[in-house]
């Protein structure tokens, strides 16, 4: 069910439309009814029951001469927790727009496993620099050497991206020792958007 | 007949009393969390003040007369006040119907309360000039 949270908890934020709401739960009922029963104007419980239909929590069906208004049982049902995990979708959304975003960028700057050149742009750079580290193992430790010869199978300036690798924090080092700094987790993206 | 000023101001008596009225609910809306119950009463307190402004118009218009009685000032007075009544609540009107033809329940609500109004200042005007 595709739901408008927003739209859904802005519409719930005012009392008349709640009491509307709360009478409905118990029957289905039509505007003359709750308009009587609420003290408002026929016209306002339309304005109101207008409102909770476009976010989904009431349907009407016509039956004789009236429109009977009824309540989104299964909308009604959801939790808290679910309209929150609906929320997470569009997060996922984003990670798909940036896994995309990340696939362009490698797409441009490699042919045949070779890094083209290194890219200006240093969200781009950073995004090659990620894929250039897959290349190592965690947990291990490198000589500057192995960590040259690494690198050079990507592209001759290896000097460059090797200590570009470090000051991304992707790469760390001690004396002539290096290691892949734990907790790369955060996509190039999310980096720059810290 | 009554003068001017007189029709004038029981005119206003009458119109800032409902504004008042109607300030004071938009309050109380404001208070309970009726936010869109609240908006309409300001659209429809905005109705009053449009007439105010436009009594004030038809009397700054007649004034100027120089060559009327004041009698046929008063009459002058009142027809082009009443005039306001049909002239302006036009494309409410319009926009009221087209709204229902469409079912945009919003749109026609707040037109439905603008011609109320309307419609309740000039039979309050009728019976003030009878």
């Amino acid at each position: 069910m595709k739901v408008d949270n927003v739209k859904l908890f802005k519409c719930l934020g005012d009392k008349s439309r709640l009491s509307i709401l709360s009478n409905l739960i118990n029957e289905p009922m039509y505007v003359e009814l709750l308009a009587e029963r609420l003290n408002l104007t026929p016209s306002t419980v339309s304005f109101h029951l207008k409102k909770m239909e476009e976010a989904g929590l009431v349907h009407s069906k016509k039956e004789q001469y009236y429109m009977i208004y009824e309540i989104d049982q299964q909308l009604l049902n959801m939790s808290l927790m679910d309209f929150v995990h609906q929320e997470n979708s569009e997060e996922k959304k984003q990670r798909e727009r940036e896994e995309e975003y990340r696939n362009k960028v490698i797409g441009n700057f490699f042919q045949y496993g070779k890094l083209k050149s290194i890219p200006v742009q240093r969200k781009k750079a950073r995004i090659v620099y990620e894929e250039i580290l897959k290349a190592f193992e965690p947990n291990r430790k490198y000589t500057e050497r192995e960590v040259n010869i690494i690198i050079a199978d990507y592209h001759d300036d290896f000097c460059t991206i090797r200590r570009d690798m470090i000051s991304e924090n992707l790469l760390e080092r001690e004396g002539n020792i290096y290691w892949v700094k734990g907790n790369n987790n955060k996509s190039s993206l999310q980096y720059y958007l810290l | 007949m009554k003068t001017i000023e007189v029709i004038k101001k029981e005119y206003l008596d009458f119109s800032t009393e409902e504004a008042e009225k109607c300030k004071k609910q938009i309050q109380v809306l404001k208070q309970e969390d009726k936010e869109d119950e609240a908006n309409l009463e300001k659209v429809k307190l905005n109705i009053y003040e449009i007439f105010e402004t436009l009594i004030a118009a038809s009397e700054k218009k007649v004034l100027n007369q120089k060559n009327m009685t004041e009698e046929e000032k008063a009459t002058a007075f009142c027809e082009d006040f009443f005039g306001y009544f049909d002239k302006i609540p036009i494309n409410w009107r319009i926009n009221y119907e087209k709204a229902k033809e469409y079912n945009d329940v919003t749109q026609y609500v707040t037109e439905e309360n603008k011609l109320f109004v309307a419609e309740q200042l000039k039979n309050q005007f009728s019976c003030i000039i009878k």
